[in-house]
């Protein structure tokens, strides 16, 4: 006799799916919060590390995709270094990132991390070699706050750490190269 | 020897200070970096957290252009750099499907016989304490200095490859090589900030700020850095912890080829120290070291 309810196959739910992309054990996290107590940016965020790892248990997919925390996490791997099981939580955020970005997830409210990444990659994109102050007017321009590091800015020029010349940003040589990595993976994506 | 040398955009951009003295103070040690031509940007944490394609893309045609050049090894100075360069490589080690994917984005051939190597390598292991030590001429005595690592140059563990996560020391025994009294500290691993300057800098200024004050309270002349984005965030900690802590309640940040270059006998005037947000001129001459 067949069955009438169809159960989730093995591999397909979403603690699998992420235990599998991620290399990482999510199930046998045992809770103790040293990934949350040590993460610089764990203030920031709305879900906190160890909270991220009991949803994933959970099945909680949509608003673990939504987060802004999963956005806020930069890799800078001081989870895993606080972990006693040795558990590498940054890379279930990279998982989860990726997931988002994969099934088209756009965050609730990123903080300005995710326009800003987008800025910076505009930028390379355009120059081969990123323009720090370019960039940096660019997002304070954006967002209505261009006087916000003045003070930071005029002292750098002061100071001959900055000139004129950075107001106005060239296109190094390999602006060619770089510009078709983009588009070449905007297609192969588009592929897929 | 010749190493490849990738200074990365901030080194040619805000963190000048740290090229110059970077390639100074491997120059008189013996090690001759050669910048590797028509490198491009790393991506950075913005193409890793965007699309992880790309951010291995960017990073490999940079390794492919330094194996292309013939170098065993590349420099890269910024903690940053260091860490996205060195995964892209791990990543395409014995993954020959994104290998051949990654060659058709780039338009260059990679075999993955480039190793990359942070600053910090390239004088412990390629040069040596011992050696070092014996090309100090003008010593750092009575400097205190607290050395300060971040997190990227040895985290994560598996990609840095290099050192302690938590307690690392090779920034510590390069310092008293160069004659400094380096003092012990808690704050060694603390992360800065990193890219969240732009858009929450105020939880940089804390992050950072907190970093200061345990500088001070260790009782420190300057903070010793091997990155320029924590250069550049240890400044909005110093403005934190004036406001927060009183005025006084700060000291410098400096990178450490800096401090080495001065001990290696490098004149002050072919650094370019005086373009610090914070003057390390004072201290420096209260200890006779300018």
């Amino acid at each position: 006799m067949k069955m009438a309810v169809d159960l989730a196959r093995e591999g397909t739910t979403f603690l699998e799916q992420v235990e599998a992309r991620s290399g990482e054990k999510v199930a046998e996290c045992y809770q103790c919060g040293k990934c949350s107590g040590g993460c610089p940016f764990s203030s920031l965020m709305d879900i906190a590390p160890n909270q991220i790892l009991e949803m994933i248990y959970y099945g909680l997919e949509e608003p673990l995709l939504r987060s802004r925390a999963i956005r806020t996490c930069i890799g800078c791997g001081t989870c895993e270094a606080n972990c006693p099981a040795g558990f590498k939580m940054y890379r279930v955020m990279e998982t989860l990132r990726h997931l988002a970005r994969e099934k088209g997830v756009e965050p609730k409210a990123d903080a300005g991390i995710v326009s800003f990444n987008r800025l910076f990659l505009d930028n390379v994109a355009r120059f081969g070699r990123l323009q720090e102050i370019g960039l940096a007017l660019e997002y304070n321009r954006k967002k209505g706050q261009l006087l916000r590091d003045s003070a930071m800015g005029a002292r750098m020029f002061f100071k001959g750490m900055v000139g004129a010349a950075d107001l106005f940003p060239r296109r190094s040589a390999t602006a060619a190269p770089v510009g078709r990595i983009f588009r070449k993976i905007e297609e192969m994506e588009g592929r897929e | 020897m010749k190493v490849g040398y990738y200074p990365g955009c901030s080194l040619h951009g805000t963190g000048k200070a740290y090229d110059i003295s970077a390639r100074t103070a491997m120059k008189v040690l013996g090690v001759m970096p050669e910048e590797v031509a028509d490198w491009s940007c790393c991506g950075s944490t913005p193409a890793e957290c965007e699309n992880p394609l790309l951010s291995t893309a960017l990073s490999a045609r940079n390794l492919a252009l330094a194996e292309a050049a013939g170098h065993e090894f590349l420099v890269a100075p910024c903690a940053a750099c260091f860490s996205h360069l060195k995964k892209a490589g791990l990543e395409i080690a014995g993954n020959e499907k994104l290998a051949a994917k990654i060659r058709e984005l780039i338009e260059l051939d990679y075999q993955g016989q480039v190793k990359v190597l942070n600053l910090l390598q390239v004088f412990v292991d390629l040069v040596g304490i011992d050696a070092l030590r014996k090309k100090v001429k003008k010593p750092l005595t009575g400097l205190r200095v607290v050395t300060y690592y971040g997190c990227l140059l040895v985290r994560p563990a598996h990609v840095a490859g290099f050192d302690d996560p938590v307690n690392p020391v090779s920034l510590d025994r390069i310092m008293e090589a160069a004659g400094a009294t380096v003092l012990p500290w808690g704050a060694k691993t603390d992360c800065c900030g990193a890219s969240f300057t732009m858009t929450n800098p105020e939880v940089v200024a804390e992050a950072s700020g907190k970093i200061m004050l345990q500088a001070l309270e260790a009782g420190a002349d300057l903070v010793v850095t091997a990155c320029p984005m924590c250069w550049m965030n240890l400044y909005r900690g110093h403005g934190y912890a004036r406001e927060h802590f009183g005025p006084g309640k700060t000291m410098p940040t400096v990178y450490f080829t800096e401090l080495l270059a001065l001990a290696l006998g490098v004149s002050p005037r072919a650094l370019v120290m005086k373009k610090h947000l914070v003057n390390p001129y004072p201290v420096l001459r209260q200890k006779q070291i300018v």
